[in-house]
């Protein structure tokens, strides 16, 4: 078909087509101006194929083989490689920084959760414990003493009630009391004594029963602190007036 | 070597395709060979001439052939499937061209200033190719690319409809309507109407 067209376009004139010629480019050209406009166009056109501008292929080449080379070059088993750092895209836009910028801020914010959350409180309890230590260091040692005399006392009491299942229980204790220190062994009827005039209001039958051998009570606290006057002092939080008289002069508000 | 050469020549553009999917240097190499050169042009005609911008629409269409070579259907054509491919980065041009025209419309009196005096210059210097390209560039976008693939890239009705997607009596049509346009445009250049 195009074939004609280039026949009919090729003649001189309008006026040399045939019938049959007229009719197949009547949709292009009906008339003799549009025929020689057509017919001008098509000539003209085949002198600007003369003039075509070159492309700068080297340079545009360059670039698309460095692509080529660096999508096709980690083909050899290093596919997860190049899908995590695709050399072609920007820094940022790399999925493995990406993944790997999205793991530190999860394990940033869930160790800053944690530390907010579970780790304050214990911290807390421990520098408490700590302070109180550093405080009374002779308070620790009272306390193991004071836990083998309430042993002592509550065996006594044990066997003073009669029970069965109450003797058991003291019978181990005193096991242990005496593996604890030779010294309350001892004097330990007559600790027991002085204790039980002082404790018998404090304690019912029924702790007597179940004294604990390990932990020691408020009431062992205390009686420590009875016993012993001198670590008593150390207790006050306001330093007692005792010789120093000076202290009482900032009481007195002065006019 | 050579002999590796000459059967990379003989090869067809699909087969090429197959082997550059794969990864074979040379068979981009034959493509780019083959075709940079003749998609350089299309894209000179169809956008108003501008070399760099053409340069850089033949670097992005062949960027976009190693990056997804699976895209084209080897059942397929190369040459219209490229082409059909470079018909609509053209579209996507157009557009973006009709953007920035809308967007730098406030300085169209100075640029009216200037066209006068410019036009005046043309009307001596012009020669018919410049008249040609301009009038080519004032239609639209489906007529010129159908006149541009039949007249320069010497496609035949059936493949242009292939390429653009489109019935070939449309193809028909439509090249009809732009070879009527461009004639009648250009009909001072004809030495019978000057006499």
């Amino acid at each position: 078909m195009e074939e004609k067209y280039v026949q009919i376009f090729s003649k001189s004139s309008f006026h040399e087509l045939t019938d049959d010629e007229k009719n197949f480019i009547s949709e292009l050209c009906s008339n003799e101006d549009e025929f020689e406009s057509v017919k001008h166009l098509y000539s003209g056109m085949e002198t600007l194929s003369d003039e075509t501008i070159r492309l700068n292929s080297a340079s545009v080449k360059r670039q698309l083989d460095q692509e080529f080379k660096e999508i096709h070059a980690s083909e050899g088993g290093f596919r997860l490689l190049s899908f995590l750092f695709p050399p072609i895209k920007p820094l940022y836009a790399k999925p493995g920084l990406q993944i790997a910028f999205l793991l530190v801020f999860i394990f940033t914010l869930y160790y800053s959760v944690n530390n907010m959350s579970i780790d304050n409180q214990p911290k807390q309890l421990y520098s408490q414990n700590e302070i109180e230590k550093k405080e009374s260091p002779k308070e620790v040692k009272s306390l193991s003493k004071d836990k083998a005399e309430i042993d002592l006392k509550t065996t006594n009491e044990e066997s003073l009630m009669g029970s069965n299942e109450s003797s058991e229980l003291v019978e181990d204790n005193l096991n242990e009391s005496i593996s604890i220190d030779t010294e309350t062994r001892l004097n330990g009827a007559m600790m027991a004594e002085m204790i039980s005039d002082v404790e018998e209001d404090s304690f019912s039958d029924d702790m007597t029963l179940f004294a604990p051998t390990s932990a020691p009570t408020t009431a062992g606290i205390a009686i420590a602190g009875f016993d012993r006057p001198d670590d008593n002092e150390a207790k006050f939080i306001i330093e007692p007036i005792g010789e120093d008289l000076g202290l009482l002069e900032d009481l007195f508000v002065t006019f | 070597m050579r002999i590796f050469q000459k059967q990379v020549k003989q090869l067809s553009d699909e087969e090429l395709m197959k082997m550059l999917s794969k990864g074979n240097q040379r068979a981009f190499d034959e493509i780019y060979i083959r075709y940079s050169e003749i998609l350089f042009g299309y894209f000179m005609k169809m956008l108003a001439r501008d070399k760099e911008k053409c340069e850089d629409m033949v670097h992005d269409l062949f960027a976009k052939i190693i990056r997804k070579p699976d895209y084209f259907d080897v059942n397929r054509s190369f040459r219209t499937w490229v082409f059909s491919v470079a018909c609509n980065m053209c579209k996507n041009e157009y557009k973006r061209m009709s953007v920035r025209k809308h967007v730098s419309n406030d300085f169209e009196p100075t640029k009216s200033i200037q066209s006068d005096s410019d036009t005046l210059k043309k009307v001596h210097e012009s020669t018919f190719s410049d008249s040609f390209y301009e009038a080519l560039n004032s239609l639209d976008e489906k007529h010129k690319s159908v006149f541009a693939l039949r007249h320069f890239e010497g496609f035949s009705m059936k493949e242009i409809a292939e390429t653009l997607q489109i019935n070939e009596g449309t193809v028909k049509s439509r090249l009809f309507y732009a070879t009527k346009t461009l004639a009648s445009e250009l009909k001072e250049y004809n030495p019978i109407y000057n006499q």
